[in-house]
């Protein structure tokens, strides 16, 4: 066992289960592709694991969205469920609104945007990110700059909305 | 001279700069009040983007151990045998620990910053379950993070850290689980344990039933629980070598005791979080090498320096901080000042 990789997972897999949370939604399928991309690694070794799993946990979200897309694509054919109904606000609830509300803020950035973004908030630094999107290490900066901006006003301008609704 | 843009303000508050753009930037901003008020404006956009990110966190739960992974093969996934069982039971056992014993349930809004200048009376710690409910019509969004206590990672299970840190969780765990392997780690650890650290035992004063929220850092800047619990939630995890990097040498480490992470301080990248399991819950060693302490987190440090009158008026002679080798440690946990005290004197 390299022992190089073992310490890699000892500090990464957490960021990269965050990291492909935040494309997947689903805790589980998350867990999975993150230890799929460890599995993955050990066969691989690659020289630079950390990067080298970010880049191959991207892939294999982005393949999942496709698949997640098609299926969908025949549920809606056979589902016509109406939605449940919303019950009455408390505090978990308005935890999980909130949480819905920058899911939605962040799926609505541009996918380079929320890429810099989540590759900085799994501890990247810029000189990895800028090796792992391609940018310029200088227009990470820039790049997350933006995308923070952009993220804090979808999310309050989902919270206005919702409020407004609310009434 | 042009004003300084965006992006380089942010990699300047994310402590990627290169010495030369830092300098630059500095003595820009020392003639500059209308960047020196942006710079405070993104400090504020990028503390504000992470707490929105850590909304959107998973719950975070235990990695299987490592050496479990296998890839995989065919349409099967790749192996999680038994031994993961027990982890998870394990992480069950420490989960429910902790959450008595040591977080408390965060009702702090989430606004609410990392320094307070006065000390909160010290409020009981309750279980969730009984925490009273809130009026409806808050204004004030909240959080629930007791669910995110579980955090443990696979590596740390066989060390010390799971028998004399939850020795309780552990007798459970091995009530509920009887695989061979795990409880035979167990018991070699304890047995290390018990013969390798009689005087640490003795230093670290057993917890009390409640808590204080209230933890005093370097005598100056007073942490509550939940500012403590969102830093080893939300601060990302580095590699040991570059917190290596960071310091310009190893961190420094309580000896003895499981390193659960490293984290970096996202707005400030030249100070390193240590986070280490005792035997009566998590502390926290910020670490920085002693040169930086001038320049650290440029904006952050103005609201701490603030605070620091107030609060050095109230705990004198309370300074929990070392300098150990080029390194300056600051040590906060939800253990008294004397235990943190105690623990500091033993960082090597």
């Amino acid at each position: 066992m390299p022992e190089d990789l073992a310490d890699v997972y000892r500090t990464t897999y957490t960021a990269l289960v965050r990291f492909l949370y935040r494309k997947v939604w689903d805790v589980e399928r998350a867990e999975d592709l993150a230890q799929e991309a460890f599995a993955r690694a050990l066969v691989h070794r690659p020289d630079n694991p950390r990067g080298w799993l970010f880049v191959v946990a991207a892939n294999m979200a982005r393949d999942e969205a496709r698949r997640e897309a098609r299926e969908r694509r025949h549920l809606t054919l056979l589902k016509n469920e109406p939605e449940p109904a919303t019950p009455a606000p408390d505090e978990r609830l308005s935890a999980e609104l909130e949480g819905a509300r920058v899911r939605k803020a962040l799926d609505d950035l541009t996918p380079r945007d929320r890429e810099v973004l989540l590759l900085w908030d799994a501890g990247q630094s810029y000189e990895e990110i800028a090796a792992q999107t391609g940018l310029a290490r200088g227009a990470v900066g820039t790049t997350l700059a933006r995308a923070r901006r952009r993220l804090v006003e979808a999310f309050e301008k989902g919270s206005e909305a919702e409020h407004v609704a609310h009434r | 001279m042009s004003h300084i843009d965006d992006g380089t303000l942010h990699a300047y508050l994310d402590g990627e700069s290169t010495a030369v753009e830092r300098e630059h930037l500095e003595a820009h901003l020392a003639g500059c009040a209308a960047c020196r008020a942006r710079l405070e404006e993104e400090r504020v956009l990028i503390e504000r983007a992470g707490r929105l990110l850590g909304l959107a966190a998973p719950p975070e739960r235990a990695a299987p151990p490592f050496h479990d992974l296998r890839p995989r093969h065919g349409g099967g996934g790749y192996r999680l045998p038994l031994a993961w069982a027990a982890t998870i039971a394990l992480a069950v056992g420490i989960g429910w620990y902790s959450r008595g014993k040591f977080w408390t349930p965060q009702r702090e809004p989430l606004q609410e910053k990392v320094v307070v200048e006065t000390p909160l009376p010290a409020a009981p710690a309750e279980p969730q379950a009984q925490a009273p409910s809130v009026p409806s019509g808050r204004v004030e969004p909240r959080r629930d993070r007791s669910s995110d206590a579980v955090r443990v990672r696979g590596s740390s299970l066989t060390t010390g850290m799971v028998v004399t840190g939850a020795a309780q969780a552990m007798e459970r765990a091995e009530r509920v689980e009887s695989i061979p392997t795990v409880a035979a780690a167990g018991a070699v650890a304890r047995l290390e344990a018990e013969t390798a650290r009689p005087a640490l035992r003795d230093a670290v004063a057993p917890v009390p039933a409640t808590p204080s929220p209230i933890v005093i850092v370097d005598g100056r800047q007073v942490y509550d629980q939940a500012a403590i619990h969102r830093m080893s939630t939300t601060w990302p995890v580095i590699e040991a070598k570059r917190a290596r990097d960071v310091l310009g040498e190893d961190p420094a480490v309580i000896p003895g005791y499981a390193v659960r992470a490293l984290r970096s301080n996202p707005a400030a990248r030249s100070e390193i979080v240590v986070e280490q399991m005792v035997d009566t819950g998590i502390v926290l060693l910020f670490e920085r090498r002693s040169d930086m302490v001038g320049f650290a987190a440029p904006a952050p440090r103005l609201a701490r320096d603030q605070a620091a009158g107030k609060a050095n008026e109230r705990q004198p002679g309370e300074r929990l901080a070392r300098y150990i080798r080029s390194l300056r440690v600051e040590i906060a946990g939800s253990l008294s000042a004397d235990s943190l005290s105690a623990l500091l004197g033993l960082i090597r």
